[in-house]
């Protein structure tokens, strides 16, 4: 019989609502699941109880006077470690910052907590987000709650674990080459990648881009899309990608007629590295859907200069934030991170500029191609999760991969489209751990993406084989 | 003498499109009449489309006749600057490499301004690229300043500038780098608008995801250039920056109080070389006029100390981007605008565009920060009074050596790194004689309420002799 945390977050924020739960029954209820299989998870990082309980009282309160509690209202909500949380200590997975306790919430998370959202805790995150994995010196490793042997994926992934366990309804993540995405998918939870600028920060480092966002997590497509009509559509001055837009709609989402939708699918977008087994497993389940489209065909767009492009911006970006760090403590930061950084040192602004050119170009393609269809398929992750002892493979299809982002092609090259992406579960791939979908929507067309999503949703659900996968909490306990 | 149809505002001549008492087929004549009169003297209107012109005008008067919706420009004549692709006319972006380019369609800001009703009557002059603030190429040579054409009328919309001073037509297009729309309003006595990023969409322009380069309107009042700016504003998935429109910008600019408006007055923006003569003529003509604030202070934005390294580093990404293929190719083809900043942008290291990329979120930070105690900035158009057009830039400021071509604009390039919308409006004349305007800015998405401020700023100038929009001597042009 599954517990109060297991209930879904539009269920559990409609039982607020009607005084049938407590937020406090709800946090003690979520409390309780942590404290049972974050011991061997290891997703919640830093845990704010106490703070949480005494939210959860004054919610209970407001709500027995009558108040309007706010969209998500009572909802405990994780939140990735590199987010400002006042009072609540956030490392963003770095040495350099391991006893930082912020005297002020950034601004996405005043909006969630004016949307009456509990914070409940920090979920674990890779040092400064680098990468597609969940360890870090400061926490540890984050496991996988199918095979505690195994990553959960990353950056965001101790979000996606905690909401896999059920630890919270709802998390936050954030995304610059997959990292909502990526781990929704090892862990079998729903990560949306919204466009540039939808959930607006003030705490950006590097303004004009499109890599990084902000975006929601769930563990379904209804819960994803109700935590995103909290966060998104609240423009910053400081966020030159932000524009205010009304998202309360969101947070009640109507599916949308598979029947009528036009949709392209791509096992590998032609180029990028994806595992055969993952091939298969894609072409398998989108084989028991397909025909319900209006139109599907296997088609991508051209994905020439795309990996090069998004590794140079990404290296000069890394130069910006990170250089002065990687001189003064290099021997404090991971890998990747110096790496990163330091791959940029042998590149040149004409290096820069072409690597612009290419995007610019990729950019000009896709959205060319999303003319012609309403939404494009694609394999979530290019291979399974690997072991947490032997590390990312170095070669997929016994190819080499030349640096630890090659295998991401999948994820970045959406990433520089400035397209909606949204993560969704598709039962488990031939190694058991869970395999998902990446959906791409049209620009600015997260309401089609969502409405659509949460139809296809529904059909797979309706299929054990195609089910959103659950994984086994006694193991983790 | 008497005024002519070709110089009503827009918004008049909108109006009386729209009630039948002037036709469009009159008032194209009209604007035509005025380009032969006129511009042998001055060269702004380098391509035209007279013959269509004049056919869409009879379109559109019959439209008038059969009751039909007209937009927001129905009749209207418009330039469009030769940086622009306009279908079925001549398109040279001011380079040789493209001097018989006819494009066979509309960009989008273009499409979207026919799609309101306007009449495209030519291509105004742009240096080549729109690269620098002198409207020279060698395709059409030099337009030349309507108050003294052996001066330049600055660009790169420096032809959008000259055909608005000269009433050639009522409204045009403009783009904005460093300035290219706001220093030729100034130099001419017209009203250039500068939007925030993504307000006018530019498809394939920008090589970068980068706002630097920004589509505006341009005309002789502030109503008019709003006119515009509702014609062009879209959400275009061509543009990685548009967005949804937003619909303040609907809005009457009429209407505000300027006693409620707080305004910090700058003649330099604290770290810009502007000359002496201009700053003296800021003092004064503000002198008239900051008492109409509920508050008028000397305060300028912190952009820091390194803003013109800033500049340089994005400049030089943006050319490399755009011309390092070009360079390779056709350098006998280029000038030399473009071949320096091309040269000098493959100087910068990685190490440059990273700080750059920092630096540029912090400047813009400090300068949103600014306004929790301002309404808008007010600072000079241009830094200087305009200049022979034989001379490519200003070498000199105040006896002081310029370090780049690019460094006499800084007054208008420093604005643009903090991403502000600025609109520049004339007031009055400089210590030479000269057309001089003023820059009125705010932060990014603070349009609608800039171009109230700048419409306000504009209706107390108008009945005041040293302040109000100077007017060319169309009869000198006339010879």
């Amino acid at each position: 019989m599954p517990d109060l945390c297991d209930l879904s977050a539009v269920e559990l924020r409609r039982m607020i609502g009607a005084r049938e739960i407590s937020p406090v029954e709800l946090v003690e209820s979520c409390l309780a699941r942590i404290a049972a299989v974050n011991g061997t998870v290891n997703a919640v990082v830093a845990i704010d109880a106490e703070g949480a309980l005494k939210r959860a009282r004054e919610l209970e309160t407001a709500i027995a006077r009558g108040d309007d509690p706010g969209l998500l209202a009572g909802l405990p909500v994780g939140i990735k470690d590199l987010v400002n949380t006042k009072g609540i200590r956030t490392t963003y997975g770095s040495l350099l910052h391991k006893d930082f306790v912020p005297d002020r919430d950034d601004d996405q998370i005043v909006r969630l907590k004016n949307a009456g959202a509990i914070i409940l805790g920090k979920t674990n995150t890779p040092e400064f987000g680098s990468g597609a994995n969940t360890t870090n010196r400061v926490y540890g490793a984050t496991t996988n709650p199918f095979d505690p042997a195994r990553t959960p994926g990353g950056s965001s992934g101790g979000s996606a674990a905690a909401l896999a366990c059920s630890m919270v309804p709802l998390a936050q993540g954030s995304d610059t080459g997959g990292s909502l995405r990526a781990p929704a998918t090892w862990s079998g939870v729903v990560g949306f990648r919204p466009r540039p600028g939808a959930v607006a920060t003030d705490r950006r480092t590097l303004p004009l881009t499109y890599f990084s966002v902000q975006g929601p997590m769930g563990r379904s497509v209804a819960d994803t899309a109700l935590l995103y009509s909290a966060q998104a559509g609240g423009a910053h001055p400081f966020d030159p990608m932000g524009f205010p837009f009304d998202a309360a709609g969101f947070a009640d989402l109507r599916p949308l007629g598979l029947a009528g939708l036009r949709v392209a699918f791509s096992e590998d977008l032609g180029a990028a590295p994806v595992d055969d087994g993952i091939k298969r497993v894609f072409r398998a389940r989108t084989g028991k859907f397909r025909h319900l489209f209006k139109e599907a065909r296997d088609a991508h767009p051209d994905i020439a200069g795309v990996r090069d492009a998004f590794w140079v911006l990404r290296c000069v970006y890394y130069m910006a934030y990170h250089k002065d760090r990687v001189e003064k403590h290099r021997d404090l930061l991971s890998p990747n991170v110096v790496m990163n950084t330091e791959a940029g040192y042998d590149m040149s602004l004409a290096d820069v500029a072409a690597a612009e050119v290419a995007w610019r170009q990729w950019y000009d393609r896709f959205q060319a191609f999303m003319e012609d269809v309403d939404l494009l398929i694609l394999p979530g992750n290019a291979y399974p999760p690997y072991r947490l002892d032997t590390g990312a493979p170095k070669a997929i299809n016994g190819k080499p991969m030349e640096n630890y982002m090659d295998a991401s092609l999948i994820r970045s090259a959406l990433t520089l489209t400035g397209n909606p992406v949204l993560a969704l579960p598709c039962g488990l791939d031939e190694t058991g751990a869970p395999f998902g979908f990446q959906i791409a929507g049209r620009r600015h067309g997260e309401a089609d993406l969502l409405r659509a999503a949460l139809a296809l949703e529904t059909l797979l659900n309706a299929d054990p084989e195609t089910a959103r996968p659950i994984p086994n909490l006694e193991k983790l306990q | 003498m008497t005024q002519e149809l070709c110089d009503l505002t827009a918004t008049d001549a909108r109006r009386l499109i729209g009630t039948k008492e002037i036709s469009p087929v009159d008032l194209v004549d009209s604007c035509i009449a005025r380009v032969e009169a006129v511009d042998g003297a001055v060269n702004c209107m380098v391509a035209r489309a007279f013959d269509r012109a004049r056919e869409e005008a009879k379109v559109a008067e019959q439209a008038v006749v059969d009751g039909d919706d007209l937009g927001l420009l129905h009749g209207l004549p418009v330039g469009i600057k030769d940086l622009e692709a306009t279908e079925g006319l001549r398109t040279t972006y001011g380079s040789l490499i493209y001097k018989d380019n006819v494009p066979a369609a509309d960009q989008g800001a273009v499409g979207n301004v026919r799609a309101e009703g306007a009449i495209v009557l030519g291509k105004t002059n742009t240096p080549e690229f729109g690269a620098g603030a002198n409207t020279k190429n060698r395709v059409y040579g030099a337009t030349g300043n309507p108050f003294n054409p052996v001066l330049t009328c600055a660009g790169s919309s420096g032809g959008s500038a000259v055909a608005l001073a000269t009433g050639m037509v009522p409204l045009a297009s403009g783009s904005d780098y460093g300035g290219s729309l706001r220093t030729p309003a100034g130099f001419c006595g017209v009203v250039g608008f500068r939007p925030s990023p993504g307000t006018v969409p530019a498809e394939g322009k920008a090589p970068a995801l980068m706002p630097w380069s920004q589509l505006g309107p341009m005309a002789r009042t502030v109503k008019d250039a709003h006119l515009m700016l509702q014609a062009q504003v879209d959400d275009d998935r061509r543009d990685p920056f548009s967005h949804a429109v937003d619909p303040r910008l609907f809005d009457s600019v009429e209407g505000l109080d300027l006693g409620s408006i707080r305004a910090a007055l700058t003649p330099d923006l604290g770290c810009c070389p502007v000359d002496d003569g201009i700053r003296k003529t800021f003092e004064a003509r503000t002198k008239a006029f900051r008492g109409v604030f509920a508050d008028a202070g000397d305060a300028a934005p912190d952009f820091g100390a390194d803003i013109h390294r800033l500049f340089e580093i994005f400049r030089g990404m943006t050319f490399v981007g755009a011309h390092q293929e070009r360079l390779r190719n056709h350098k006998d083809l280029l000038g030399p605008n473009v071949i320096d900043n091309t040269e000098r942008g493959l100087k910068i290291t990685m190490e440059d565009v990273g700080w750059g990329l920092v630096e540029q979120a912090r400047v813009m930070r400090r300068y949103v920060d600014f306004f929790q105690h301002a309404d808008v900035v007010i600072c000079p158009a241009a830094s200087v009074s305009p200049f022979p057009h034989e001379q490519l830039y200003v070498g000199e400021i105040n006896g002081e050596k310029m370090p780049t071509y690019m460094r006499w604009l800084a007054i208008s390039y420093v604005p643009t790194m903090a991403l502000a919308c600025s609109a520049v409006i004339p007031c009055g004349v400089d210590h030479k004689g000269m057309p001089f305007g003023i820059q009125v800015m705010g932060p990014n998405g603070s349009d609608a309420l800039v171009l109230a401020v700048a419409h306000a700023l504009e209706q107390y100038f108008k009945d005041k002799a040293d302040l109000k929009r100077p007017v060319p001597d169309l009869k000198k042009l006339r010879a």
